[in-house]
């Protein structure tokens, strides 16, 4: 059944939306604060392997209610050696708290494993803690091809 | 009274917009009528998305308009919206997903999408789904919901989305959900390839489904149907698609599923991605879906640009109907078989 002709729903169209134009308010105002991570990764045992390390940094929890969540992305960066220090703005508006993850590319593919080739070590370090200026963090490679969400929250 | 101005203004834009079925269903191709089920289209509500997903959305309105986004998002994705903008294209039944992505796209619960399919049952299938990213501390808590969610009425089969759920692809935490689509007979959709949605993971092990070999082999019985059959939206390419179809090829449980190469983004590979599953000769496992209903006349447009892409590209009526109706009836058991050809403009059935 045709409620009504194409003229008015355009009608209808136009004025709700200019309705709700006026009915609704703004967004919520993002806010950076810089932060430089002074880094160091590790094996759990023996030296590390050569290649590429890279490195993504989280939120360690983002967002309120049922959309809260763990590890909510901020940014990757690359290092070719094992001590770094990496200098990145902060999103204080998207949560709390500062996860890194870093994995080796030793095979030198660009790729972190792949289904046959199972040798890029990974692992996850975080704080609960919100940096702000200057952060210390020490990440321990402990499981090949593994992602952050494998490492965080830790299984009780 | 802000409310109910909104609910009022949305109300009002869910009337104007509704549409009755079309006389027949499907669409016409060189005089023949071919059936059209969409596997793949989302519900959802505004206030479950997070931030950045709806600052997306809203991208797609004027400056000025993107305030009215959440009630407009909320109509898009009703269910009554749902079936409107598949009588507009002619189509029939329809998939439509639960999520549980905070990260990106946000939530769409068990629940919440049960109840809108059981609105239209006879052409709204829900899938089920399960949130992960606590997995290590709730695994247990959530395969029972995914199995008390494959139980809801009216869902028919699965969801996963490894890169919104932050899921490598070759995972085995999550394995325990396809022992639940093993024995619940469910059909797994699971999206492979990128995405252009904010948050989400676009490196080859969340995207590319060569890494999902080892669970297509340790669950034969399980049906995993590979979602947008790797394509890479986010930079419209098709970088993992020859893997996808390799695996279509090479195993009986494994089908493909084009969403999003009907789109306007997909326009430049369309082509070339309809002939490598034709040269592959994997149309009895192409299911076709769209990935709506996202904007009012979606469905329909990607519907056409497929189907065209097809025509142009030498699919036979027969190859066509397998793809958009027989593979989807034959793997879901009948379901999106209208009663009637002709539709019923009384019912919507």
């Amino acid at each position: 059944m045709k409620l009504l002709p194409n003229k008015s729903r355009a009608v209808i169209a136009s004025a709700a939306a200019l309705v709700i134009l006026a009915a609704c308010s703004g967004a919520p105002e993002e806010s950076y604060q810089t932060v430089t991570l002074n880094g160091t990764v590790g094996m759990q045992a023996g030296p590390i392997p050569e290649g590429t390390i890279h490195f993504r940094l989280y939120n360690l929890w983002s967002l309120e209610g049922e959309l809260r969540h763990p590890l909510g992305e901020i940014e990757d960066f690359e290092s070719d050696t094992a001590s770094f220090t990496h200098t990145f703005e902060y999103p204080l508006h998207k949560g709390e708290g500062l996860a890194v993850h870093a994995w080796i590319d030793t095979d030198g593919d660009g790729v972190f494993c792949t289904p046959d080739v199972r040798t890029d070590p990974g692992g996850l370090a975080w704080t609960d803690e919100t940096p702000n200026g200057e952060i210390d963090m020490a990440i321990t490679l402990t499981a090949n091809c593994r992602n952050g969400t494998w490492f965080y929250p830790p299984a009780p | 009274m802000k409310n109910l101005i909104i609910a009022l203004a949305a109300a009002l834009a869910v009337a104007a917009c509704s549409s009755e079925p079309p006389p027949q269903w499907g669409i016409e191709v060189d005089g023949e009528w071919l059936l059209v089920n969409d596997l793949h289209t989302h519900t959802g509500a505004w206030d479950m998305m997070p931030p950045g997903f709806q600052n997306r959305l809203a991208s797609r309105a004027p400056d000025a308009l993107r305030w009215t986004f959440g009630p407009v998002t909320d109509w898009l994705l009703s269910p009554d919206s749902i079936i409107s903008q598949l009588n507009g294209g002619g189509i029939y039944g329809a998939g439509v997903f639960a999520l549980y992505s905070p990260h990106t796209t946000g939530l769409a619960p068990n629940d919440f999408v049960s109840e809108r399919v059981m609105a239209h049952p006879d052409r709204l299938y829900g899938f089920a789904s399960f949130r992960a990213d606590q997995w290590n501390i709730d695994s247990a808590e959530q395969l029972a919901e995914l199995e008390r969610g494959v139980q809801l009425p009216g869902m028919v089969g699965i969801k996963l989305a490894h890169a919104h759920q932050q899921l490598r692809l070759d995972d085995e935490r999550i394995y325990g959900v396809y022992e639940i689509s093993t024995r619940y007979g469910k059909p797994m959709y699971i999206h492979t390839g990128s995405s252009p949605n904010p948050g989400t993971r676009y490196e080859a092990p969340y995207a590319d489904a060569a890494y999902l070999e080892d669970a297509i082999q340790k669950y034969p019985q399980a049906i995993f149907i590979l979602g947008h059959t790797g394509y890479d939206t986010k930079n419209k390419a098709l970088t993992f698609v020859d893997s996808a179809i390799a695996l279509a090829v090479k195993y009986d449980n494994v089908y493909l599923e084009p969403g999003a190469l009907g789109a306007e983004r997909g326009a430049l590979v369309i082509d070339d991605f309809v002939t490598r599953l034709k040269d592959a000769n994997v149309l009895h496992k192409v299911i076709y879906g769209s990935d709506g209903v996202q904007m009012p006349g979606y469905v329909k447009e990607h519907l056409h640009n497929y189907v065209e892409a097809m025509k142009r590209n030498g699919y036979t009526n027969d190859e066509m109907r397998q793809v958009l109706s027989e593979n989807f009836i034959r793997v879901f058991g009948g379901l999106g078989v209208p009663a009637n050809p002709i539709a019923d403009a009384d019912t919507g059935a």
